[in-house]
């Protein structure tokens, strides 16, 4: 089998498993699934509910938005909430889960639980959860998650982690067994492993990795993984198999067939749900290449397992600080753009392009941002797409301010 | 009635930026602290010796310069106006800025004020999104932070006895205020809505003793009504969302007839409600006012309850008859703040009309028009 072979195959397997994570499922969650358990954001504590082997839905993902279906039925859903009367600029995929809660689409939950991160778009999707009248006895545990980076925070966010498992016990029935907690943690930290060395793959030129496979690593890892308990050691096997063809192809030494890469481009952002209309018409057309994006960036900052304090805590820094669009957009301007640079060097990138339009910390921060980029001579371009959105800004406009930004900058040459 | 002297010198300190009594208290050798929002606590400033000042954005004429540091595609126009007043000089009387982790853009206030060259020391106070005894524990620490940042800054100490009495005065701040709003309960208030709002936003821009000095005299102008007012023509309208700081709503809606009776804004009755527990642990009692007794910023989760029971509250003490609400374009907690308001109130049968605006518009025209509407919709057509 070739290496895009292995890839493919990998890309197939992984969009079966995410499917599932959809709105596709909701007959089977009012029919089979109880008790239901929906979060605003379950990569809070993948570990702990998969040790007790509940599954828990998250309300982005099961918007559906970014992840299957094509443009077009994004964008009918989109013209379907504004029809709705929401008509806020929040990102989309906040405003269609909200859409999700308001319409009825959603059947009542047995537990809710809410949280103030990433951005005011996922506290807002919270408070629309929290009010909804037909929820309204739905038994709720709401976290609040730090903006700060000190042992306090993570101190502070790991005892309401505790407390969480302790709701989700009560409201469930379903146990944690500390044993299969920590089987669990130790499979995870596993997993993190070979994210990193599958991230060391990046630094190799040409690029030996599909990059979708790359993307997919994470959504499977924390997202696919909550929703589904039961494929978590699927979810070790794919790991190991995409780490295995990233290095088959590092070894031959010739990047992916069909590919000739010139530009390394650094999507310092959440892949947009249309980049299947972006990137392949960039590597054709240009070689541009991507090479990182925030959910393929990947910190050792694995569960500690030496008591049951020291677990709680790692797993909040775990969440705060190695949750891809959490770390960027919870914290400091400083380790936004320390971060920024660290990857275009380790990774080799030519230039450097973000700005979806719902991101707001990122956007305040990409003035920063450029001027670090101006200073240390990188090409930097805030493009200001919607990520979910194509009519916002077309892949056509899209690949036309990357054009000009690789032709202004020399890098066509 | 004439208007009182007194209330025209309030609504000048609400029109502009810098006042008389900024001039005066810098003349005196006086430090100014900007804050930006409640929960900042005034009284650990005032206790500091200094005069805490929540900046606004009033008279910008554009955003041309925050424009650069906050996209106006992604950022609300209220930072981009604040940011805009910091940057151009128009806060230049300022000694410092104490900015909470309100929202995703306020978080990044200081690190682009520091990138635009301001020089100006900014604190960072970090804050729970979340009304519950564990976030109001974990807020009383940042508040001591706070207060250790504060002298550190400023080489002071700030003793426990001036807390304390920080606290009174500004526990005497909220009581007159909500004496002064006592006056809009009354069938024909003496005062406009937008009087009310310059009235409170004033209280936030000034020296607290001269201000609660100068309430106290304006509330003697009005002394309790005869037999409790004639009954109103003009249908009685609340104001619930964001900012407040501006009268163009009241304006609105005076000009097309209406009263707007109360304010349930960020500047407006927001601000004003209850009394913080006087007692040793001033940090606690500050956290405890704004996440668990008085938590209605809309960035909180788990005051839903609390928040309706207060709106619903006012719209039964005010005789309210109809609801504005307005948020700022790009402010998700404030709109998901809308749709929450527009369910709460089809149920509770009060009319509510939502718009999103501009901090400083360019045209009020289609929000008039849509007010008017609301106006005549409540009256029955019968309106100006």
């Amino acid at each position: 089998m070739t290496v895009k072979e292995q890839f493919d195959g990998l890309k197939a397997e992984a969009a079966k498993a995410m499917y599932q994570l959809t709105l596709a499922e909701v007959p089977e969650l009012v029919a089979v699934r109880r008790p239901l358990v929906f979060s605003v954001d379950s990569q809070l504590f993948p570990e702990i509910s998969i040790a007790a082997n509940l599954t828990v839905d998250n309300l982005i993902l099961l918007g559906g938005i970014g992840i299957m279906g094509p443009q077009s039925q994004i964008n009918a859903k989109i013209d379907k909430v504004t029809d709705f009367g929401i008509e806020s600029r929040a990102c989309n995929a906040i405003r269609l889960a909200q859409y999700n809660i308001l319409s009825g689409i959603l059947p009542v939950p047995d537990a809710l639980v809410l949280v103030n991160s990433a951005c005011d778009g996922m506290n807002a999707l919270s408070r629309i959860a929290e009010s909804y009248k037909p929820w309204s006895k739905v038994p709720r545990f709401i976290v609040n998650v730090p903006y700060g980076t000190d042992d306090e925070d993570f101190v502070y966010l790991g005892e309401q982690l505790k407390k969480l498992n302790a709701f989700l016990e009560t409201v469930t029935g379903k146990k944690t067994d500390s044993q299969r907690l920590h089987e669990i943690s130790v499979e995870s930290n596993k997993q993190l492993q070979l994210m990193l060395e599958l991230q060391e793959l990046k630094r190799a030129r040409p690029f030996p990795l599909d990059f979708t496979v790359l993307n997919m690593t994470w959504a499977l890892k924390s997202w696919v993984a909550s929703t589904k308990p039961s494929l978590y050691p699927w979810i070790t096997d794919w790991l190991e198999r995409a780490l295995l063809a990233g290095e088959n192809a590092y070894r031959a030494g010739k990047g992916l067939e069909g590919i000739s890469e010139k530009i390394r481009f650094l999507w310092y952002d959440a892949t947009p749900a249309w980049s299947s209309e972006l990137f392949p018409r960039l590597t054709q057309e240009l070689g541009a290449v991507c090479v990182s994006n925030y959910y393929t960036n990947f910190y050792d900052i694995p569960l500690d397992l030496s008591s049951v304090d020291s677990f709680y805590t790692s797993a909040a820094k775990k969440y705060v600080l190695a949750t891809p669009m959490i770390r960027q957009s919870l914290h400091s301007a400083d380790l936004y753009c320390e971060d920024l640079l660290k990857s275009v060097r380790d990774y080799k990138c030519d230039a450097v392009l973000l700005g979806h339009v719902g991101h707001r910390t990122q956007n305040a921060m990409s003035q920063l941002a450029r001027e670090m980029c101006q200073r240390n001579n990188i090409p930097f371009e805030c493009i200001g797409q919607e990520n979910f959105d194509d009519r916002y800004m077309s892949p056509d406009a899209v690949f036309d301010k990357f054009k000009t930004l690789f032709e202004v900058t020399g890098l066509t040459k | 009635m004439d208007r009182p002297q007194i209330l025209e010198q309030l609504v000048a300190v609400a029109k502009t930026v810098d006042n008389e009594f900024i001039s005066q208290w810098k003349k005196n050798g006086g430090k100014v602290i900007g804050y930006t929002c409640l929960f900042v606590p005034e009284e650990l400033i005032i206790a500091a010796g200094m005069l805490p000042f929540r900046i606004r954005g009033t008279g910008n004429s554009d955003t041309a310069n925050a424009d650069i540091y906050f996209s106006p595609e992604s950022t609300c126009s209220f930072i981009r106006n604040c940011f805009e007043s910091v940057i151009s000089g128009k806060y230049d009387f300022l000694d410092g800025l104490v900015i909470p982790r309100t929202c995703d853009v306020a978080s990044i206030f200081a690190e682009n004020l520091r990138s635009s060259g301001s020089k100006l020391p900014v604190i960072q106070l970090m804050l729970p999104h979340v009304a519950d005894e564990s976030a109001a524990d974990y807020y009383k620490k940042q508040l001591l932070k706070l207060k250790t940042k504060l002298e550190a800054e400023y080489s002071i100490e700030i003793p426990a006895e001036r807390l304390s009495s920080a606290i009174s005065l500004c526990n005497e701040t909220r009581r007159l205020q909500q004496q002064f709003c006592e006056l809009f309960k009354r069938g024909e208030p003496p005062l406009s809505g937008a009087d009310w709002s310059a009235v409170m936003t004033a209280g936030q821009s000034m020296p607290k003793e001269k201000y609660n000095s100068l309430l106290r005299q304006l509330l003697t102008c009005y002394p309790p009504a005869v037999s409790g007012g004639a009954a109103s023509q003009s249908k009685r309208l609340m104001l619930v969302g964001a900012c407040g700081d501006d009268s163009l709503v009241a304006e609105t809606v005076e000009k097309v007839g209406g009263l707007l009776a109360y304010d349930f804004t960020c500047f407006g009755g927001i601000s004003i409600g209850g009394q913080i527990v006087e007692g040793s642990d001033w940090a606690k009692a500050f956290a405890r006012f704004r996440l668990i007794d008085y938590p209605y910023c809309a960035i909180l989760i788990g005051a839903e309850e609390k928040r309706k029971a207060a709106i619903t509250l006012a719209v039964k003490d005010y005789a309210i008859d109809g609801i504005i609400g307005q948020w700022l374009d790009c402010c998700d907690a404030t709109a998901a703040g809308m749709l929450i308001l527009q369910e709460e109130m089809k149920e509770a049968g009060v009319p509510c009309m939502l718009f999103k605006r501009e901090y400083m518009p360019d045209s009020f025209g289609q929000i008039t028009t849509r007010i008017q509407a609301l106006c005549e919709t409540l009256t029955g057509g019968d309106m100006k």
